[in-house]
């Protein structure tokens, strides 16, 4: 479904990614680890258009998208839910969540998604009118993920969903996240730091380092291997 | 004639700026011949000063690129300093008086525009307000230098010119002071917007209290006459002239003495970071008020020397155009650079003077416009130096010199394809925008995954 | 030149009071438009506009010579707004955009190069004949009674006119999508698009409306004070004391900020003794009132702190 294929990117005479390449099938869930600074955030956010990459490709269903306006990559069904979750704090939860379908034009459907997502995420009805700057961590980063879903995407790419969270709630997240791959078919593409449930829940992973793919295997070989326990998991 | 010796000074002025980092031959010709060509378009499109003085500038650049590296600095600086000293000793012989009296205008705005931007560019607070400023400075010598009635409760004599010029450098000093107190609360435009309001109730306030001010009229002074000593060599406004570029290099001296030592770099600090400064063990208030006082208190000193120049003040010499055109002028000729001040300064006089002259000769443009509209071509050159030299001309200058040859050519190189990649884009957004949109049928279907992309 | 102006006391004349109080009202809500339309720019782009008065007084001025041309009243006023609003759009495009990421002072500068274009431009189109030009108003000059003060027609349509230009303005941002992308856009550009919002495009809207909205404030104004290349000067510095007043990021503090300066513009020039300050002295005053208020509330009376930016 999207095919990254040798990307490089800069900012500024900063070089970031020199070259990378990464395979996300249609339905599964692939994952993307590394250290602080390896690039991961960066690949992200070439998918989502929000940094043209000075080499390299990168297809959505088969069509280039590299160079296409963000606007037009959400359209075509891929939602970024960004690293610090990014909402709107000023605006109401509600408004968050409109934004979130701001390329749909469906009102009966937008109001359905609503619905259905208030039962992913109770919480967000209960704070409907309050703004967003006003909930809790963890409350935001639900909001983050509702909002990103509100596009009805196919592809959903997730930077770090849980840092800063609970354990508990950040458990509750990717209990969620695996429901909405199971049940809706949405593909997921998630960067995180906390390889553990990162692994336990892709059926993919990649290791990137100083803007390259260093590793690449199922998540059960990645949890075998000796470098990756010792440098992401810790035992 | 007066052409002749602005070639020297200029090539002497310009060897003695280091341009050590562009060292290449190629780099070399190809800004050379980008002068040359400069030059050429310039002369071409007409006579007129100003188009001397630039070709003698763009002149001076080329020949200093070809010299630098066969003469060695000490000689060139050297060079360059007698040429200036002779040069602005000579001037009153060689130039005339109007363009004296518009060179002193220079001299004045460089002063406002050195202290502006001491706290625009090198401490980071904005003023649209510095036409206060000189407007205070200029009526405290005016009302000091009159013997007839205003203040007789300081003093009922005249004051020496040159004593009023440091008491307008302390009443502005002080102006500015008490102003950069409550500055230090607001943030960039909020003190933009503060300083305006500044510079806009000043002339009303001056011509309501006219007891002290003269009011509408403004108050007139004796200029000074040339020192006993020069009398007979000089006429005053040869002296007024020597006076104004004098104070201006003493003051150019000053800022450049400050800027390079601690204070300098406290200024720096501060603008590039509050949070970082504070934590080098630097007093950012006290810093923030050390920028804004020494800022009024040049444009001050300037003011004196408008008084002094024009032998009349009133609330309308420094307006809301004028106090705008001193920041217009910083941006314009470089923000944080000396060099900048002076080519700002000269911008501001010579280009409403002598912009519709050198604009004249270009064919397409209606003969009235020149004349009935200054300002178009003032605003418009404005703009688009902005655009294309975000880092002003001096930035543009330090910038193109510093950047190596390598990369230059690079550059220069990556032109073809960056247009090529930019046309191509346009050409698949256009596309990409039909496959998106709802008209769209295919795309709407394979969109939805019914049907392979073919 | 010393005489002691001292108008009666409220409590002996209130009709003058009310006259007043009325009148700077209506001249508020022109300041409160002219303040909206710079905090839409402000919100939206991070820039203060400065020639935002220059840019309605072209229009008016282009209105002032269709008008002559023999163009019926109603059609000069929607061609008097979507003037401003295209030339809103082509300054955002053509010449901020490209400064928009480079040193702020740079956006600033070029604003008031605008500033200074605009004004040449209009002076030399405009003003080879006779200056000021007299503009008509639809709602005529005439005195009528409201409960305690004799107002103007012009000054109730004023007022109307302001009330449905913010009643618009209100159901734009608070219930359109629109809106909502122009809202999101000025929060946070980043994460609008991620939204799918158009950023570029939200931004122009912002100048567009600002320029429409600037536009209806010129109509309103010339009336009153005639056209001459000028005339919004005045306006303009009421309004970004209005604006700075309220908090430049609050489209209610524009408003507020709007009222109170005409308010206060209108009896510091009635009720302050004539030898030390009177009318010559209100714009003084009113920007030394502003001045004050910054001292203890820098971010205006409605602003938010700003914390974000570092
Ligand atoms: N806006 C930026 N400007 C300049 N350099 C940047 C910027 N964003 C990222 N970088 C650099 O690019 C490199 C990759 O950054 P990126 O944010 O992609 O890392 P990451 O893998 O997401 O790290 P983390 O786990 O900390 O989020 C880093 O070296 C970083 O310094
Ligand atoms: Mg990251």
């Amino acid at each position: 479904m999207l095919k990254i294929e040798g990307i490089e990117a800069s900012y500024g005479p900063v070089k970031a990614l020199h070259g990378v390449t990464i395979e996300v099938p249609e339905g599964s869930v692939v994952t993307l680890l590394g250290p602080n600074g390896a690039g991961k955030t960066t690949i992200l956010r070439v998918v989502s258009g929000l940094l043209r990459p000075s080499a390299g490709r990168v297809e959505f269903d088969g069509r280039r998208i590299d160079r296409r306006s963000t606007e037009a990559i959400v359209r075509m069904g891929i939602s970024h839910v960004p690293e610090g979750r990014q909402l709107f704090d000023e605006m109401t939860v509600h408004e968050n969540l409109m934004l979130g379908a701001y390329t749909r034009n469906d009102r009966d459907g937008i109001k359905a998604d609503i619905k259905r997502l208030n039962g992913y995420f109770p919480i967000l009805e209960e704070r409907r009118e309050q703004p967003a700057g006003s909930l809790s961590g963890g409350e935001q980063q639900q909001l983050a993920v509702a909002r990103g879903l509100m596009s009805r995407p196919r592809l959903l790419l997730l930077d770090e969903p849980s840092l800063g969270l609970a354990p508990l709630v950040s458990r509750e997240i990717f209990r969620i996240l695996r429901q909405v791959n199971r049940e809706e078919g949405i593909t997921i593409f998630l960067v995180e730091q906390d390889a553990t449930s990162a692994l336990s829940f892709a059926d993919y992973g990649y290791v990137v380092e100083t803007g390259r793919v260093v590793i690449e295997a199922t998540s059960d070989k990645l949890k075998e291997d000796e470098n990756v326990r010792r440098a992401y998991l810790g035992y | 004639m007066s052409v002749w010796l602005f070639l020297g000074l200029l090539v002497a002025f310009s060897t003695g700026i280091r341009m050590q980092p562009l060292g290449s031959v190629v780099q070399r010709a190809i800004l050379a011949g980008v002068l040359a060509v400069g030059l050429l378009v310039f002369l071409l499109l007409g006579a007129g000063f100003v188009t001397e003085l630039f070709g003698v500038l763009l002149a001076a650049v080329v020949a200093n690129l070809l010299t630098e590296n066969y003469v060695p600095q000490r000689y060139r600086i050297a060079l360059a300093i007698a040429v200036a000293v002779v040069f602005f000793l000579a001037a009153p012989w060689l130039l005339e008086n109007f363009r004296l009296f518009q060179f002193s205008r220079v001299a004045i705005w460089v002063i406002v525009a050195v202290g502006l931007n001491i706290l625009t560019g090198y401490n980071g607070q904005i003023s649209l307000g510095h036409g206060a400023f000189v407007l205070i400075g200029a009526y405290t010598s005016a009302i000091l230098m009159d013997d007839q009635q205003q203040l007789g409760f300081v003093d009922a004599n005249a004051w020496p010119f040159w004593t009023t010029i440091i008491a307008a450098a302390v009443v502005c000093g002080v102006a500015g002071f008490a102003l950069g107190i409550p500055a230090l609360r607001l943030s960039g435009p909020y003190l933009a917007i503060a300083t305006l309001a500044l510079v806009i109730s000043l002339p009303s306030i001056l011509r309501k209290y006219d007891g002290l001010t003269g009011g509408a009229q403004g108050l007139f002074v004796k200029q000074p006459p040339p020192p006993p000593g020069l009398a007979g060599v000089l006429e005053r406004d040869e002296w007024l002239y020597l006076l104004c570029v004098g104070v201006a290099i003493v003051m150019m001296l000053i800022a450049w003495g400050i800027l390079r030592g601690p204070l300098g770099r406290a200024f720096v600090a501060v603008r590039d970071s509050e949070v970082a400064a504070a934590a080098m063990g630097i007093n950012v208030a006290r810093v923030k008020i050390a920028a804004f006082t020494i800022s009024a208190l040049y444009a001050g000193v300037a003011g004196s020397l408008l008084t002094q120049l024009l032998g009349v003040i009133t609330p309308e010499s420094v307006d809301l155009i004028v106090s705008i055109n001193f920041l217009t002028a910083i941006v314009i000729g470089g923000l944080a650079s000396l060099l900048g001040a002076v080519i700002g300064g000269f911008v501001l006089v010579l280009l409403p003077a002598e912009g519709p002259d050198i604009l004249g000769n270009i064919p397409l443009f209606p003969d009235n416009f020149l004349q009935k509209a200054p300002g178009a071509i003032q605003g418009a050159v404005v703009i688009f130096v902005v655009l294309l030299m975000p880092f002003g001309v001096a930035g543009s200058y330090h910038r193109f010199i510093g950047t190596p040859p390598g990369r230059i050519i690079a550059a220069l190189r990556s032109i073809p394809a960056g247009l090529r990649a930019r046309l191509a884009r346009t050409r698949e957004d256009i596309v990409w925008a039909w496959e998106d949109s709802p008209f769209n049928r295919r795309s709407s279907k394979s969109a939805s995954g019914e049907e392979p992309d073919p | 030149m010393i005489e002691v102006f001292l108008a009666p006391a409220p409590w002996n004349d209130p009709e003058l009071f009310g006259e007043q109080v009325i009148s700077g009202l209506a001249t508020g809500s022109i300041y409160a438009l002219v303040a909206l339309a710079i905090v839409l720019i402000y919100r939206s782009t991070d820039v203060i506009n400065f020639a935002q008065g220059e840019m309605a007084m072209l229009v008016t001025f282009s209105m002032w010579s269709l008008l002559l041309a023999g163009f019926p009243a109603w059609t000069v006023i929607f061609i008097g707004i979507a003037l401003g609003f295209a030339l809103g759009a082509f300054v955002e495009r053509t010449i901020i955009r490209p400064v928009e990421d480079k040193p702020p002072l740079n956006v600033v500068v070029v604003t008031l190069g605008l500033f200074v274009f605009l004004n040449s431009i209009a002076t030399w189109i405009w003003a080879q004949g006779e200056l000021p030009k007299v503009f008509s108003t639809p709602f005529g000059f005439t005195s009528v009674d409201v409960s305690l003060a004799r107002v103007t027609t012009h000054s109730i349509g004023i007022l109307v006119v302001a009330l449905i230009v913010m009643a618009v303005l209100y159901l734009l941002f608070n219930h359109t999508k629109l809106g909502l992308g122009m809202r999101a856009t000025a929060h946070n550009p980043g994460a609008s698009r991620l939204m799918g919002v158009n950023v570029g495009r939200m931004l122009m809207l912002g100048w567009a409306l600002a320029g429409a909205v600037g536009a209806v404030a010129g109509m309103l104004v010339a009336p009153i004070t005639f056209l001459f290349p000028g005339f919004m000067l005045a306006v303009l510095l009421y309004a970004f004391a209005a604006a700075v007043f309220g908090g430049l990021d609050s489209p209610p503090g524009a408003i507020v900020g709007g009222l109170f300066v005409g308010v206060a513009e209108n009896l510091f020039g009635t009720y302050t003794p004539g030898d030390i300050f009177g009318p010559e002295m209100k714009l003084p005053l009113t920007l030394l009132v502003l001045v004050i208020v910054l001292m203890f509330r820098p971010q205006g009376l409605f602003g938010r702190v700003q914390t974000r930016r570092v």
